[in-house]
């Protein structure tokens, strides 16, 4: 194998390397996002947004059911009377948070 | 052109769309229809050093309308076309420079970018590119392999089946 075919092969298999390991690095994870479940302004529990779960939380006569799947939650439903917090998009991004003012319920997304 | 040329052209255009078909199969993890591994890149492989470069476009142009008028739309039809193009080109560019391996292994991976790339025009968004960058090239060179290792297989059989009819 001449000098030259080698070196071609050489930077051919550097590049695919390099852009393998770029391409790995760059990679959007969505490891470590947590939902913090927030009732009257005190974080009552943390959950992983990667973990399906359903769970109600009952407070006295407040039900709120909350559901985490495909790295969203959302409330699946409530005894509030607006029932704003059931009709709200299913949330995913950091910051972002669905409210349930009548039971002082709130789910906030945190990395 | 040559009947039996002729013939050999419709077969490995049968061969390609039947291995297209099979790995239309397979579930393809880029959330676009028609994106595909690019094993049917064997025949291309297989033709750009065997055939006239004519012959290699004729084949693959054959074989990607016949597929996709068979089991696609209009739009495996462009991620196909798009993935198979961008492929053949860089294939044409490292022949003379690269063994077979590594021109096969860089055709597997520059079917899937053409297709990310596709996915990307289509859907705006380019996120696509670092979230499925990584799987498709590394899935690319694995794809690129096998259809380079099958090819040399299938290179050395063909030169003792053809050997004093062509
Ligand atoms: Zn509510």
């Amino acid at each position: 194998m001449s000098r030259s075919r080698f070196l071609k092969i050489f930077i051919l298999l550097l590049i695919l390397g390099s852009a393998l390991i770029l391409l790995f690095l760059l990679r959007p994870t969505d490891k470590g996002k947590k939902v913090n479940v927030i009732k009257d302004n005190t974080v009552i529990e943390t959950l992983d947004l990667n973990e399906p779960l359903q769970k109600d939380y009952t407070f006295g006569s407040d039900v709120n059911t909350v559901v985490i799947k495909d790295g969203t939650v959302e409330v699946l439903s409530a005894n509030c009377h607006n029932q704003i917090c059931v009709n709200s998009e299913p949330i995913s991004e950091v910051g972002e948070t669905i409210a349930c003012l009548p039971h002082g319920f709130l789910l906030e997304v945190v990395e | 052109m040559k009947t039996k040329d002729l013939v050999l052209d419709g077969l490995l255009v049968a061969v390609g769309v039947a291995l297209g078909f099979l790995e239309s199969l397979i579930p393809f993890p880029l959330p676009v229809p028609g994106a595909k591994y690019g094993f049917a890149n064997l025949v291309t492989v297989y033709s750009l050093y065997e055939l006239p470069l004519i012959q290699t476009v004729l084949i693959l142009m054959a074989r990607i309308l016949i597929s996709g008028f068979l089991f696609g739309s209009l739009s495996s039809l462009l991620y196909s076309l798009s993935g198979a193009v961008l492929s053949l080109l860089i294939m044409i560019l490292l022949k003379r420079q690269v063994p077979l391996l590594l021109v096969s292994i860089f055709g597997g991976i520059f079917h899937n970018v053409g297709q990310l790339i596709t996915a990307c025009l289509v859907t705006g968004t380019w996120g696509l590119f670092y979230t499925y960058g990584f799987f498709l090239v590394l899935v690319g060179s694995l794809t690129g392999l096998t259809v380079g290792i099958l090819s040399k297989l299938f290179l050395r059989a063909s030169e003792r089946i053809f050997h004093g009819l062509r």
